[in-house]
């Protein structure tokens, strides 16, 4: 993949679902990072996040995501409901959700819920390892999402 | 009638043949004599024999007596003649005998009883007749005898053999008669058989000895004697013993024996009586085990299925009977008799001898039940004194009607108040209507009933607890009530308060410790990665504005942070051995240990490591901490390696008996002793970091996963010299289906 289609391609819109102003600063500051043209839209928990996804109050005009960043300890709302609603949603369930889990044992616990995340990523401590983390979404995103477009 | 002399004998005879009906011209030919002679050894005949049946009267034999014509001398013939044919047509056997001892004639009865013609009889002594028995010979002479210097009537009763050959007892009696010269002439005999009323009697003097005797004994063995001894003296039987089933020696043994004061007879019953035969050999007692019926030998030494023929014959025996000992169609003995004359088999006597062996047998099943009850009762009253249950009863309509002491000695509770009523009838705090109704239910369909738990309060205010017992009691199958046991469960029901309390506020306890564990380690991630993360990016966007001291201590602190997590996940996995844990059930341990190598692939492919292991059962546990089990010890064995040696594991397994015990052994660098406990707590570690990489929770989780499984974990290992980690599992778990 060439810098060269990189422009071409209109940017890739990430919904980023974190109460956490460092993790969401460090999202961002990751995906700068990385190669992919983005637009980051940052909101603060749950309720906000479906706002957002069903266009109501300030979010009319947001853009449908093409892949969405959810933490799951989240104020209101939590990850697990928002979750679970996006799934159940025939229009929002196929977008890609990567949740973002605080610890090993806490994905582990996920998975015995059967909440169909596309992906789970712990969040390192490591800025390092969290960089190649935000990478690997990137690298998710350009195999699944542009590879239809790019044959 | 030339060359022939007639004796009287002779003439007598001739003239019976008449007297039975054969026509005169017929006798005549037969015994080539002519009518007139015939005629007149009749008169002469009949005038001698009736003689005892006229009127006393002064006459001569063989003369017309004086004064008396010819006439009436005929019709007095012609009277006797019916008084002749009356006895001949008598149903009792009677009989006529000179004063010379032999016997005139006798009447159809008599030939009849002993199965003789009279022409067989007439002319012949009592010695002649009772050759083969000289003892009936010389009972009827000496009565004869007597008769003759007394002349009168005689009656005596005597044994005599019959026309079958069987003996019978008889009354005789015996009157003297005068002839016609006044002087004694003969006797005649009438025989009455008593042998009914004689045997009637001898059974009723056995059945009520034996009663008696066996109603004042306890056992069998005290009865026997006594039994035996009634048996031989009524019947005149020699000796008699008694044989029983042995069922331990797998035979039948002699029990007690009886015998007069016959030194011969007593050795040969001593020496019957150290004898057990086994079934399956001949002889008289098996027979009649064998068959459950009465066996009669005539005579011992003529009897090849008699074993100790031999020795009895020698010993003076000569007919022997036996008869089972019965208890229905089961046969729990027999008795044996013996006698020293030949007996022919006297049917009378076998049936006596099955009644008296039913009644035996009766008595001893009697007195086994009652053994059986005294033992039964001593062991009911040992165990009632012994426990400190007490016992009830409850009539079919369940109100009580018995409470055992013990009752009130265990509780303090007056049980007074509580006989005749049912037990929902007083209150028990501890059970609502329901739970009364369901234990009503549970009466009325008769059940059993176990562990019911009734409080009830005392008048001073205490509360008992009662766990109370039952079964249903059927009488001839009908319900009669129920009885059964109750304990006083008070102490242990405070026990368990105290211990339902403590029990709860511990699990609330570890609850709450592992919902803080879970929390904090949670919540102290999100601190850390800030520290971390920042401080990371600190130095990827300023380094080149900082020294290389404040680079060195951001490391530190990325580090610190790094580790930090590292212990929080550690700690976090550790609290969910027992949170997350999985329902434990029966799985391959095969499939944990494929599982923990697979996961392990990446260290055993850089270690070229070598795994091997013992074919694995299958087991009772939680599959994903099995797993993680042989991770963590396949994975330390890995870790904790020599350098200049290839790693070298084995898994093995051992059945020893309840649980399964396997083992995980190494060739690595050991352990020494003094940390065999350490090295299963929690964050214990015997190397630095820069040793070897971890945090020391690899064998704490182990212990964990192990203590929940219920088995048992140690190490056996020498320092430099590898290490074998043994691990227990019960082969089943509480719970387990």
């Amino acid at each position: 993949m060439s810098s060269e289609s990189d422009r071409t391609a209109p940017p890739v819109e990430i919904l980023l679902v974190e109460d956490n102003l460092g993790d969401a600063r460090l999202t961002r500051e990751a995906l700068k990072e990385g190669k992919v043209y983005n637009n980051l839209h940052w909101v603060k928990d749950g309720v906000e996040a479906l706002d957002f996804l069903y266009k109501r109050g300030k979010y009319k005009d947001a853009p449908k995501p093409d892949i969405i960043l959810l933490d799951l300890n989240l104020p209101k709302k939590d990850g697990r409901e928002v979750l679970q609603e996006i799934k159940a949603d025939s229009r929002l369930m196929r977008i890609p959700v990567v949740v973002l889990t605080t610890s090993k044992a806490e994905e582990d616990v996920l998975k015995t819920y059967t909440l169909h995340a596309n992906c789970y990523v712990t969040k390192p401590v490591d800025l390092e390892q969290f960089i190649k983390v935000v990478k690997s979404i990137d690298n998710f995103w350009l195999t699944v999402v542009t590879l239809p477009n790019g044959k | 009638m030339p060359g022939r002399q007639w004796d009287p004998a002779s003439k007598a005879k001739v003239v019976l043949e008449g007297l039975k009906g054969r026509s005169e011209s017929a006798i005549c030919k037969r015994h080539r004599i002519k009518p007139a002679e015939y005629r007149r050894w009749r008169k002469q005949f009949l005038a001698n024999i009736a003689r005892p049946l006229e009127p006393r009267r002064s006459h001569s034999p063989g003369r017309l007596p004086i004064g008396m014509s010819q006439k009436v001398w005929e019709e007095s013939a012609k009277a006797l003649r019916v008084a002749q044919e009356l006895i001949e047509a008598l149903p009792i056997p009677v009989f006529f005998k000179a004063r010379d001892g032999k016997h005139l004639g006798a009447n159809r009865a008599w030939e009849a009883y002993f199965g003789v013609n009279r022409e067989a009889f007439i002319g012949k002594t009592v010695r002649e007749l009772f050759a083969d028995q000289p003892e009936v010979a010389a009972r009827h002479q000496a009565a004869d005898e007597d008769l003759w210097n007394n002349p009168g009537t005689r009656s005596y009763e005597l044994e005599v053999p019959v026309n079958d050959g069987t003996l019978r007892h008889t009354l005789n009696y015996k009157a003297t008669f005068i002839g016609a010269d006044g002087e004694l002439a003969g006797l005649i005999g009438a025989i009455i058989d008593i042998t009914d009323r004689k045997r009637a009697e001898q059974r009723q003097t056995i059945e009520h000895r034996v009663t008696r005797l066996l109603s004042e004994s306890e056992t069998a063995a005290e009865a026997m004697p006594g039994v035996l001894a009634a048996f031989c003296e009524t019947l005149g039987w020699a000796c008699g013993a008694r044989w029983s089933l042995d069922p331990k020696a797998d035979g039948f043994r002699c029990e007690e024996t009886w015998s007069g004061d016959d030194p011969a007879v007593a050795a040969f019953l001593a020496e019957s009586a150290k004898t057990t035969f086994r079934p399956g050999q001949a002889g008289l007692i098996r027979r009649v085990l064998g068959r459950g019926e009465p066996v009669w030998i005539v005579d011992v030494a003529a009897e090849p299925g008699f074993l100790r023929g031999r020795e009895a014959a020698a010993a003076g025996l000569r007919s022997a009977f036996a008869f089972p000992i019965r208890l229905g169609e089961h046969a729990l003995g027999a008795l044996e008799f013996f006698h020293r004359e030949t007996q022919p088999p006297d049917e009378w006597l076998l049936r006596t001898g099955v009644a008296i062996g039913q009644q035996i047998g009766h008595f001893m099943a009697r007195a086994q039940a009652e053994r059986d009850l005294r033992q039964s009762e001593a062991r009911f009253r040992s165990l009632t004194g012994l426990s400190s249950d007490w016992y009830w009863e409850q009539d079919d309509e369940y109100r009580l009607t018995f409470m055992s002491s013990r009752f009130i000695e265990r509780t303090g509770i007056d049980p007074a108040p509580y006989i005749g009523r049912r037990r929902w009838d007083q209150p028990a705090p501890n059970l609502s209507e329901s739970d009364w109704a369901r234990h009503r239910a549970q009466l009325e369909r008769h059940e059993p009933f176990f562990d019911f738990e009734i409080e009830r309060v005392t008048p001073d205010g205490n509360s008992v607890w009662l766990s109370v017992t039952g079964e249903p009691v059927f009488e001839d199958r009908k319900f009669r009530g129920y009885r059964g046991v109750g304990t006083d469960i008070t102490e242990r029901k405070r026990g368990q308060a105290v211990l339902r309390a403590a029990y709860d506020e511990l699990a609330r306890s570890n609850a709450e410790l592992q919902q803080f564990a879970y929390v904090a380690s949670h919540d102290l991630q999100e601190p850390l990665r800030m520290i971390g993360s920042y401080t990371q990016l600190l130095e990827r966007r300023y380094g080149d504005k900082l020294d290389s001291d404040a680079r060195e201590f951001m490391d530190f602190i990325v580090d610190g942070a790094t580790r930090m997590k590292q212990l929080i996940e550690d700690l976090l996995a550790y609290s969910r051995v027992g949170t997350r844990g999985k329902e434990l059930r029966r799985v391959p341990a095969q499939g944990a240990l494929d599982r923990a190598l697979v996961n392990l692939r990446a260290a055993i492919e850089a270690s070229d490591a070598q795994i091997t292991h013992d074919a694995l059962p299958e087991v009772s546990a939680d599959d994903t901490q099995l797993t993680q089990l042989f991770q963590n010890l396949i994975g330390n064995a890995i870790k904790f390696r020599k350098k200049e040696a290839p790693v070298r594991v084995h898994v093995g397994v051992q059945d020893s008996g309840d649980e399964w015990r396997f083992s995980v052994s190494d060739n690595g660098i050991g352990i020494e002793a003094q940390y065999y406990e350490r090295i299963f707590m929690v964050f214990q570690r015997l190397h630095t970091r820069e040793e070897y990489a971890g945090t020391g929770i690899g064998l704490a989780i182990c212990k964990k996963v192990i203590d929940r499984h219920r088995g048992r974990i140690w190490v056996e290992s020498a320092s430099g010299k590898g290490s074998t980690f043994i691990f227990t599992l019960p082969k089943t778990q509480k719970g387990e289906s």
